[in-house]
């Protein structure tokens, strides 16, 4: 009954003409963005931020919201077309859904794509309506110890699940909790880090650290890539975009596949959609009759990750709103805009703002409806931004970056620390050091310091506090074994090998 | 042995080794632990120290694996232009102070067109222009947004 009344109410925010207005203008911007390669929700949302610092917080999260849902959503249509992931959650796209295009069935390949996005993030939408009150009940019993160890088992699955090496995955989340420590500390006004510069005394805005790490350094590995865009043949009416009866029932398991393990993957911190998509196409591949016709085309290719990658989005809603856990890049510059805006999310959130909570949970509903009317009839148009050349496209990411970056305090040295996290951006890629933990690290930063410090005063510096209140303890329990899982195992598996020599 | 020096991994091992010890250090200048609980150097050292472990066990994995993660010099090329173009984005932003917004944007916009893509000086001037004037237009005339101006007032 709560969930239903919270709905009604959030029908009636989001349905204000304005609230319609920045839904339709997120679903659109996030659809232009997945389609253009290189340029991914992150740094979409990063650039358009400032932006939005004088919307009122409902109709700001709703646009913001809907980048996010819409980036998914046009993400496919490069992978399908031109075999180029638009975003990184795309890339197991590419292995049916070029072929099927080379097939002569890249409309229904897309076609099958904003179906398969469509159901699956209805999905993750209604899981993220019933799911969200219970948890933000349980998580009302969180107190400073509940709350630290919550952040160090939310950033332990990012570190484990975001990269390929865990040591480097937790240098760079110490690099952010580094970065967010420059400034002045909040306990005690002792300036921490600031090599005598009166410039960093309130600390390096988190804007700047997203566009520099994603943005700039994006820009800058596509030269690197030395990449080019040629224009590209694209279906042209709503017919061919539509599947056959024989597609669409082939699909039937995969849009079930991909919206479950969307929306449990989406849930887990670090996990991310790319991870999503790989699994649910595994699964998919796996208990199909015809395993050896993956790669070649088949139309369950598409749906499953497709579907996990939309689905994804919903699952990761749930810890931002009800426990104020970012679990990506993404969402933590979501968490970001929230607080800017002075709503803090977490379990008081439906209660502080419900308008906020309830607008957005409805507008997602909206959205994705707005989103499948878009891309099935408007995908030959937006194809045609494939043709904006990358001598025009990278300037307009620079400037929208240099923009984004000096409004958030007018100050030309806000350029120069753009220009230096572009550079360590661009730097870790090559090193090959994942950006998200990094991201994660300077967002939760300072919740985390404050949480450990706020325990250990409660306690008067006894640090058994942590182990001692047992969600905390199972907390940290549970975040210990998943980073001691990896080396482990890695272990076992040598020892395992070593035995026959 | 003398290529381990290039090896990725070492290379960051090494700085990040240096930047928790520096942490690690500027930490201990401040309290760790005072009546009312802990100090403004007590989060710092912890992940200071944590930071110059993982970092020293990234070195030495490095050093003591057979196959060598070289850093990448197959594309020099690549890695040259890439970092040219952030060396005159930085330039260009720095400069914004003087030139303001419009003049520092096009140069910067000229430079990706006639370096970057290697287009013609009628598409560097033409994109370069446009961008800028663009950008001033939707941002600063439309939005009302501030952005550095120089001794023309745009």
């Amino acid at each position: 009954m709560e969930v239903l009344n919270g709905l009604g109410q959030g029908f009636s925010v989001a349905l204000q003409p304005m609230n319609l207005l920045w839904c339709l203008v997120g679903c659109f911007l996030g659809t232009i963005v997945g389609i253009l390669p290189g340029l991914g929700p992150a740094a979409t949302i990063a650039l358009l931020l400032p932006l939005t610092y004088g919307m009122d917080p409902t109709g700001g999260i709703i646009m913001l919201c809907g980048i996010y849902f819409g980036a998914k959503y046009g993400g496919s249509t490069t992978s399908i077309l031109l075999n180029i992931p638009g975003e990184a959650s795309s890339v197991v796209t590419c292995l049916d859904g070029y072929q099927m295009a080379r097939n002569g069935r890249a409309g229904a390949a897309l076609g099958i794509s904003a179906i398969a996005s469509f159901i699956a993030g209805t999905f993750g939408i209604v899981a993220l309506t019933v799911m969200a009150p219970p948890i933000a009940t349980f998580a009302l019993r969180f107190s400073s110890p509940e709350y630290f160890a919550l952040m160090v088992l939310g950033l332990s699955l990012v570190v484990v699940l975001g990269g390929s090496s865990l040591i480097k995955a937790l240098l760079a989340l110490l690099v952010g909790l580094w970065l967010t420590s420059i400034g002045t500390d909040l306990f005690t006004s002792q300036s921490r880090f600031t090599f005598g510069s009166s410039f960093l005394i309130s600390g390096i805005d988190f804007m700047i650290v997203a566009i520099g790490v994603f943005a700039i350094a994006g820009v800058m590995e596509s030269i690197q890539a030395g990449e080019e865009n040629t224009p590209l043949p694209v279906p042209s009416s709503l017919r061919e975009l539509l599947p056959s009866m024989e597609e669409l029932k082939a699909c039937r398991f995969a849009f079930a596949n991909g919206s479950i393990v969307g929306f449990l993957v989406g849930v887990l911190p670090g996990a991310g959609s790319s991870i999503a998509s790989f699994i649910a196409y595994g699964i998919e591949k796996s208990v199909s009759k015809h395993p050896e016709k993956f790669g070649t085309g088949v139309p369950e290719g598409v749906a499953a990750p497709e579907g996990a990658n939309n689905a994804d989005s919903g699952g990761a809603l749930v810890p931002l709103l009800t426990l104020g856990i970012p679990g990506g890049g993404t969402t933590a510059i979501l968490l970001s805009a929230l607080v800017l805006w002075g709503v803090k999310p977490g379990p008081l959130m439906m209660i502080e703002s419900p308008q906020v909570f309830w607008g957005l949970v409805a507008s997602l509903y909206i959205g994705n409806i707005v989103l499948l009317v878009l891309n099935l009839p408007l995908v030959p148009v937006f194809a045609q931004i494939l043709r904006i050349p990358l001598y025009v496209l990278f300037p307009i990411i620079f400037g929208l970056s240099l923009v984004g970056a000096y409004s958030v305090s007018d100050n030309i040295m806000n350029l120069a620390l753009l220009a230096g996290f572009g550079l360590v951006g661009y730097v870790m890629a090559k090193f090959n050091f994942p950006t998200a933990p990094l991201i994660l690290g300077f967002v939760l930063g300072d919740a985390m310091e404050r949480a450990v410090r706020q325990s250990l005063t409660m306690s008067q510096g006894d640090p058994t506090i942590l182990v001692e209140r047992p969600i905390s303890a199972v907390m940290l329990g549970f975040a210990a074994l998943i980073l001691m899982a990896p080396p482990l195992m890695a272990a076992l598996r040598r020892r395992r090998l070593a035995v026959p020599h | 042995m003398a290529s381990r020096r290039f090896d990725k991994d070492v290379l960051a091992g090494l700085a990040l080794a240096a930047l928790g010890s520096f942490i690690a250090l500027r930490a201990t200048s401040w309290d760790l632990m005072g009546e009312d609980g802990p100090g403004p150097g007590f989060f710092p050292l912890g992940y200071g120290v944590l930071m110059l472990a993982l970092s020293l066990v990234l070195t030495l994995r490095a050093l003591l694996r057979p196959s060598i993660h070289a850093v990448e010099t197959g594309d020099l090329a690549g890695h040259m232009r890439a970092l040219l173009t952030w060396a005159v984005f930085a330039a260009s932003a720095l400069a914004m102070q003087m030139t303001g917004f419009v003049l520092g944007f096009a140069l910067l916009t000229m430079f990706i067109v006639a370096y970057v893509f290697r287009r013609g000086w009628r598409s560097m001037v033409l994109v370069g222009f446009g961008c800028s004037a663009g950008f001033w237009l939707v941002f600063t005339q439309l939005l009302g947004v501030e952005l550095p101006a120089g001794p023309w007032g745009f």
